[in-house]
This record gives C-alpha cells, structure tokens and sequence, in this order.
C-alpha cells in the first residue's frame, strides 16, 4: 500500500522551495534550541479571539494576519460577547436574507421572530478591497473540489512590508460556469456574506475576493496543518481525551455561529484544517446560510446529513449537532456510525438509525453521541432549553476550560510539524492548474468576464465579488 | 499543586467521566498509561534533543513537592508572562483539561520532520510530517476502557465490521437546487391518470423504498399522480452510468438490463441487491460493462435522483419495448416539500392562535411545532378521558370530535352529556401544559355518518415535558408577559381539564 507514496516523498525538499527571508518572518521564534524550531505559536502568543489586539512584537500567527494591515480591527467585539447593538428588522437590513428563496415565512405573528443573538450585518466586513488579484503569485494547489480548487498563493507586496506580515494565504477558486450549472449561486454568495464577517479563532478568516472572466476567487487564511482528515485517519481513531479537544473547540465554533442563526451544514473531518498551533479551523462554508427557522434545500455530506434532511422536513440549527454527534463518533472510531458502499445504503441507515459500539466505548462518550444523533430533533442534545449551553455542560465535557480553549491557551494535541510559512507537506501533491484556466491569477485580466471571451459564455457577474 | 494533588484531581476527573465499574483496575491502568506516556515523552525529547537536556522543564522528572507552597496564581497564562517557554515540547498532561491526549501520531513526539517510510500505511495519505508512533508508544487508548464495560461487551459478531476501503475515503458534499416552498404561488402539480391496479403496483414497487417510505397521505397521493408513463423502445438507453440524474424510473411492462462499469474488479457488494443470479457473462455489454440486473415489471431504479443531482451508478437499457412511470427530482421535491411546509405552517397557524401561548415569539412556536405528534382515532375513538390524568395538549386537525361530560342526574344514574364540538383548528387540554390536573371532560372522535365525506379525526398532540424541555416551564414564560397570564380567565375553550 505504500508504494504509490514513495516517489512523493523526494520531491518534499524540491517542490516549494523556501524563500530565505521566511527566517524573517518570526522574529519571536527562539533560536536557542538550534534552527529545526517548529514554527509554532508558544503558549503564551496571544489568542487570535478577535477583541484581541496584537501586539506587534509578538509572534504572528501564519494564518491570522491580513497582508497589508497588521493588527486586527480593535473595536472588534469578542466572539463571547453579549449582543452589542438593538436588533432591528432582518428584512430591512438583509435584502439577500431569502438565499435560496425556501424560508418564506407566510405568518404574521402578533409577537416578532426573537432574533439571534446576533446580527451578522452588525458585524464589520473585513475584506480588504485594496487588493487585486495580480497581488499574488501561484505557489502551489493545495486541493480539488466539486466545482473548483484552492491553490496556495504568495502576496507579492509582502517583500516591502513589515517582516511581520503573512505572505502566504490560501485561494479558493471556484469556475462560475460549474457554480451556474450546479445551481450554488446563491451558496456562493452566502458563503461571502458570512464568512466576510463571521470572525472566530476556530473558523477560516477570508480576506479579500475577486474575479475574472472564468472564476470567482476568495482569498483564505493558508491553513499549513492539513485536514482533520488526514490526520484521523493515519490515527486511526483518536481517544476520547484527543477527541474531547477537537468536538469542544467545534462546539465552540457552531455556538458562535448559531448565535447569527448561521447553520453551516457540511460538518466533517475534512472540512476542519489544522492551524500552526494544532487548533481546529473551519473551513468550507459553502453551505452556511442565515437562517431564522428554517431550511429546505438538501445539501451537505451523506455520511453527515441528519434525517430532517434526508427526509426533507425542513431542517435548521438541528442538523448541525447532529453532524456533531457524527463528528464524534468517527474520531472515536475511526469510521462514521452510518456507512455503506451505496448512498442509497447511507441514507437507509441514517433513517433506521441503529449505532453500533465499539465494546471499548465508555458509556458517557456513547451518552453523548446518543445525544447528538436523536432523531426527534427535540430530544436532541444541542437543541434543548438552553440549546448550545446544554453541550458545554455535559458530563462529557467536564472539566473543559472553555474560556481558556477559546483563548487558545490549552496545548493541541497534535501539533502540526511545519518548517515554513509556505510548508505544503499536510496537503496532497495536486499540479498546478493550467494558466489559463486562471486567467485573473497569471496574467494581467484588467475588465473582469469581459464578454469576447468565449469561456464565458454566461458573462455571469458576481456582483458582491 | 503538587504532582500529587495534580494527578489525583486529573484521575478524579477521568473516573467521573469514565465512571468505571472496577475502580481499582481503571485507577491501575491510568496510573500505568501516565507513567508510559512521561517516559516517552521524556525520552523522545532526549533522543531527539540531546541538547534539550540541560533545559528540559522539570516536570519531565521532577516532581512538584507535595507540600503546598504559597505560589502564584495560574488563573491564567497571562498573569505570568515570564513562565518558560515549552516551545515545540509537549507541555505536562496536568496542565491539559482534556486529559492524557495519548494518541498514536502525536505530532509532539517528533522533531526531526522527515516521515518514516515504514509506518506508512496508506496510499491515499499525504506523507505523514511525523512519525506515526505505534511502536514506540504501545499505550492503546482504548486498552484501560476493556476492563471496564465487560457487561456492555455485545457478542463478538455484533462488533463493529471493518469498513470497506471507500468509507476511508474523502468524501465529496452534495447539493440539491433550491426549491421554493412558498404555497401561494405554486404551479398546479402535474397529474397523470392511472388505473387503480397501476397505482397498486407502483406503490408496490416503491413501499420499502426509504424515499416513499415516510411520506403522508397528501404527499404519496400527489407523488403517485405526477409519475408520468414513457415508452422506451428496444436498445433504448434510459440512463447512463455517471450522468447526473433527474429522474426516478418504475418498471410496467417490459425488460430492462442493467450494467455497471468498474475500471477495478467491485469490492463488495453490490449495489442492486445479493438475490440475482451472478452475472451471465456472454450478456455484459461490450460498452456499459457488467450485467447485474435485469429490471422486470415491479423494478425501479434512479431513486437517488429524487434528491440530488447524483451520478447514475448504473447504465440502464431496454431489451424490449418497455413502459415505464418517470418522476423528475424537482416535482418530487416540490410535492414533499409544498406538503411539509403546509403542515408547519398550519401547525404555527394552530398554535399562533392558542391564547395561553401568546407570549411565545415565533421562533419558539416554530420550535414546539416540532414536537407536535400527529395521530388519527376511529370514530367514537377517545382521545381524553373525564378524570383522567393529563399532560397533552391537543388540536384537531382533521375531522370532528365531541366533547362530553358524565353528568349525575337527579335520579343518581349518570349520563355523557354532549356539552361541546370540536372542529378543525380547536385545541383541548391547553391549561395541561400549566399543570397537570385531570381531565375535566372527554373528547372523542364523532361518528360519522355512513357515505359522509368528513375526514376522520386527526390531532395533534404536544406533552408538557416536550414544551418544558425546548422552551422551560410555560409558567415562567408566562410570567415573562405576566398581564397575559392573569387575562387568562376566560379561555376559549373551558373544559381544558
């Protein structure tokens, strides 16, 4: 079986050469222990929680800091805080809010939807609309998708700028032609919305977006740690102590993210990346949608989906704990609870719904997941009386320093060895696409989809891009 | 603290959470697995760093003393700014509130970075960045829980099966198109006639099929009328092995057979069922591969088309000239999802107008409209009983009921005395969620007159435990808008209980 894995293994050195002035980039890493240092935060780097200022002298986090700014918008509100503004009418403020036009409400209630907790168009946009697309330079692909690739690109002003400053990010590229054709135009658009404004130390941060003729482009935080993925299954499983560290810090995420009536909807190993310091990102929200109660449209990972969803009876933040349940029965065993060769086979035993344990599972790991994975979505755990409060209180979770995990102060429990900012070896070996297939990226494409081009044959603008 | 007092908090911690049965076994295994794990960890350090080993931080092999000493608070890391760095070292297991993290692949135990070509164990994996550690770290994580639940131990064919190497596999998401639900503007659904015997076999043909399975009355009816009859002539190829498919198939007449491409022999099994004969191998087809089924009247295939774009796992071709019912995935969807969002709203709409429950805002009416459980009674059926103990909630649905009290006559016999009607939209046994308390009356399904076209009563119900578990105590949310609680003196319908 490993045979196929030997060639890879040379090119390591060769395939991304690391620029000399990287040395540069830490100025806090210490050096005392010789040069093989993990660039990896220490314990006391600041968190990245977003009320937080960095301050300057101190380690840069790889995947953290926006290219020409180097602190964070200080008046940021904390992901913890209390709603900081009246909550005002969504329709007034959210003409887009009806993404996939499934959510008409046709009651006129005497008292109004209490709102969430917090309202994603309070939150600042941190998109940086000074960049362009030239700005970056193609280092690598660091994934293929559905309808599109993420490649790892250098910010080539970074050389001038402060030593402090990242210069590698993550680009997502998505071909508008398989977005149209796909129908995910309106995931596409959500997928901006919330994740230029959603600012959380467990969730992806996206900095900038762009166009061309054929793609749209986000611009990510580059991630160097891989996915969850992969490391859970060179793991095998993980043991409820390791895994207890992954599903809080994606508790976490999901809290915050239902405290804007964000359901995100594509949980899974593979939509969580490693950062440098071993922390959880969620990446991927092509799915998240706003949502006030419900949802109709059928979208996530078979494996994943809950049964509200399969059955198509309208699903919302529910789903999202399911999944969890789901999350956490596959980093404990190593293979989720419903599988089959089929889809067909999936979906019947997600609906039966019968779970088979491990003898060596512990009772309270299976109390939990038993809680997540009811399929009466109001016995289900997450989506009681004090919803995603009643999962920070479990048992399970005893003795978890919530604060602390959102601080980021606790130790991962991998740490992803990493030896530069540009550091692929946790992504797969993928060539680099063809240059014009990316036209925005390598060449100078001044008028975005200008329409002699015959790719584009819809001359579909995104206008929020 | 000391090592001491932190250890023994950190196995306290790990028995309340484990809740082992034998104590003393898990106490002895955690003890071992700690002490395995330190000495790793201590000697991966030294192997790796011999450097390291005049700054490795002491709770690597010193102990905190056990007696207490007046210190700094370690609230927070902050407030100690100066403490030393533990850089790429794996800090001690106490200072974790998750535990030992015992995994196998501790990125933590490796420095020199270069992947070790004999733990590789997979062809789908990136080269591991650190060594996979199963040799030199024989703590299994699971080894101290077999001591544990021998009792939960099922018999050894129930444990788990090991997975088929595709569930190893990265998986793609999967996306449906948005279908509006909104009910005012929907075109009429497509009906297409069929007799009684057609509409027979295709419910038979599709009964235990997970997609028809759960549907109601109003969704299999309109699923049923929109299945439209094709022709399909000899040769035909009604779908081919991953085209994205749209529509769902049912045999009526005629013969079809089914081929499946693999580049690689199929692991597994099947996808089309075990009970075919194997594969006649003379009748593959030289361009759509392997025969493995031949569709007769009563089969269908496609299902998965119902609810997404997903690619055809099979190429289907007509043998001889066959019928078939076609349903496409957007009326499909449309039926289902028209039907679901109808009966939510209608659920709102039911409780929007219950008076006790006023002072719910919508989102929380829309969270108890899950909870509401829907069941149909025979006529002269009872859905509450006079005297009665109560915790439900009830609207009708459908149908009609009485509502009926035993009433003493002065002659000391008693007699059911008709004293109210229900019809759709009525609610019964509201003040329950307050309380429970014994039905003050009883409701039962009327009988219906022979030839009468009145549904049958249909209710739904919602149980007090239901409403205090996603919503807390009704009481206290009355007390939130306390004027509504004390207007509550003359309710609507007054034999609540």
């Amino acid at each position: 079986m490993s045979v196929t894995l030997l060639p890879v293994l040379p090119r390591r050195s060769a395939s991304l050469p690391i620029s000399p002035d990287v040395a540069h980039d830490r100025p806090c890493c210490p050096s005392r222990h010789g040069s093989t240092v993990m660039v990896v935060a220490d314990s006391t780097s600041p968190p990245s929680s977003p009320g937080q200022v960095i301050r300057p002298q101190l380690t840069v986090d790889v995947d953290s800091q926006p290219p020409p700014y180097s602190a964070k918008d200080p008046d940021h509100s904390p992901c913890t805080s209390p709603p900081r503004s009246p909550p005002h009418s969504l329709s007034e403020s959210a003409p887009d809010q009806d993404m996939d036009h499934d959510d008409v409400l046709p009651l006129q209630p005497s008292i109004p939807a209490k709102p969430p907790v917090r309202l994603l168009d309070d939150e600042e946009e941190h998109i940086h609309r000074s960049l362009r697309l030239q700005d970056f330079e193609l280092r690598g692909t660091l994934g293929t998708g559905t309808f599109g690739r993420v490649l790892l690109v250098k910010y080539r002003p970074a050389a001038s700028a402060p030593a402090n400053t990242t210069r590698f990010f993550a680009m997502k590229v998505l071909q508008k032609t398989e977005v149209i054709r796909l129908r995910q135009v309106e995931h596409v658009k959500a997928e901006r919305r919330i994740l230029s404004r959603v600012r959380h130390p467990f969730i992806v941060d996206l900095y900038a977006t762009f166009q061309d003729s054929l793609n749209i482009y986000m611009l990510l935080s580059y991630v160097p740690g891989g996915e969850l993925f992969t490391h859970l299954r060179r793991a095998g499983r993980f043991s409820p102590d390791v895994t207890r560290f992954y599903l809080a810090t994606i508790v976490l995420a999901l809290k915050y993210l239902h405290s804007f009536n964000i359901i995100y909807r594509d949980l899974k190993p593979e939509n969580l990346l490693l950062d440098n310091r071993g922390y959880l990102r969620l990446t991927d929200f092509g799915f998240a949608k706003v949502v006030d109660d419900r949802t109709w449209t059928l979208c996530g990972t078979p494996e994943y989906l809950a049964p509200e969803i399969i059955q198509s009876d309208g699903h919302g933040k529910p789903a999202d704990w399911w999944a969890c349940g789901i999350l956490a029965y596959e980093m404990m065993v190593g293979h989720p609870p419903f599988f089959d060769e089929t889809a067909y086979g999936i979906y019947d035993r997600i609906l039966k719904g019968k779970i088979q344990w491990p003898r060596d599972m512990d009772p309270l790991s299976r109390t939990l997941i038993r809680g997540f994975l009811n399929p009466d979505r109001t016995q289900r755990l997450g989506n009681l009386l004090a919803g995603a409060d009643d999962v920070l209180d479990h048992p399970w979770f005893r003795g978890v320093d919530w604060g602390a995990l959102e601080r980021r102060e606790i130790r991962a429990p991998i740490v992803p060895h990493v030896t530069s900012f540009d550091d692929t070896r946790h992504f797969a070996r993928l060539p680099l696409p063809p240059p014009d297939q990316i036209p925005g990226l390598v060449q100078r494409e001044d008028t975005p989809s200008s329409p002699q081009r015959c790719f584009d044959v819809v001359g579909f603008q995104f206008n929020e891009f | 603290m000391s090592t001491f007092d932190t250890l023994i908090a950190d196995l306290t911690r790990d028995v309340q959470r484990v809740q082992p049965k034998d104590v003393l076994q898990f106490s002895a295994n955690w003890f071992q697995s700690r002490l395995e794990e330190q000495r790793t960890r201590t000697r991966d350090a030294l192997a790796h760093r011999p450097s390291l080993a005049a700054n490795l931080p002491p709770d690597h092999y010193i102990d905190a003393p056990i007696a207490p000493q007046p210190r700094r608070s370690t609230a927070s890391p902050f407030t100690d700014p100066f403490e030393p760095r533990r850089i790429s070292l794996q800090t001690p297991a106490s200072q974790s509130n998750f535990g030992s993290l015992n995994v196998s692949g501790n990125g933590l135990f490796s420095s020199d970075g270069m992947p070790d070509p004999t733990t590789t164990t997979s062809t789908t994996f990136p080269p591991p960045s650190f060594r996979f550690e199963s040799d030199s770290n024989p703590v299994d994580p699971y080894s101290v829980l077999d001591h544990i639940t021998p009792s939960q131990s099922p018999a050894p064919g129930d444990y788990l099966h090991p997975p088929g190497f595709n569930v190893m596999q990265r998986r793609t998401s999967v996306s449906a198109e948005p279908i509006s639900v909104d009910s005012e503007n929907h075109q009429p659904l497509p009906v297409y006639p069929k007799t009684e015997d057609q509409l027979r076999r295709i419910k038979a043909s599709t009964k235990n099929n997970f997609l028809f399975r759960d549907l109601d009355e109003e969704q299999e009816t309109g699923v049923l009328n929109a299945m439209r009859e094709t022709e399909v002539t000899a040769g035909q190829v009604v779908i081919r092995q991953g085209d994205v498919g749209d529509y769902f198939y049912v045999v009526e007449s005629g013969l079809l057979h089914c081929y499946i491409l693999t580049p690689q022999p199929p692991s597994g099994r099947r996808p089309w069922g075990s009970d075919n004969p194997p594969p006649d191998a003379e009748e593959d087809h030289p361009q759509f591969g392997k025969l493995v089924q031949k569709c007769t009247p009563g089969a269908s295939f496609g299902d998965l088309a119902l609810m997404y774009g997903h690619p055809r796992a099979a190429s289907v071709v007509a043998v001889d000239p066959s019928t078939l019912w076609c349903l496409d995935r957007i009326t499909f969807r449309t039926i289902i999802l028209n039907a679901a969002h109808r009966r939510r709203t209608m659920y709102e709409q039911f409780l929007s107008t219950v008076t006790l429950l006023s002072s719910l805002s919508s989102t929380e009416r829309s969270k108890i409209a899950d909870a509401l459980v829907s069941q149909a009674y025979e006529d002269g059926a009872a859905v509450v009983r006079q005297g009665e103990m109560g915790d439900t909630f009830f609207f009708v649905e459908e149908g009609e009921a009485d509502v009926t009290k035993t009433h003493q006559g002065d002659d000391g016999e008693t007699r059911e005395i008709v004293v109210g009607h229900l019809a759709r939209g009525d609610y019964f046994g509201e003040l329950s969620l307050l309380r429970l308390a014994p039905r003050a009356a009883t409701v039962s399904a009327i009988r219906r007159a022979p030839g009468s076209n009145l549904p049958g009563l249909k209710v739904a119900g919602l149980d007090a435990q239901a409403f205090t578990r996603l919503l807390g105590p009704l009481r206290e949310i009355m007390e939130r808008n306390a004027g509504t609680y004390r207007s509550y003196s003359n309710p609507h319908h007054g034999f609540g209980h």
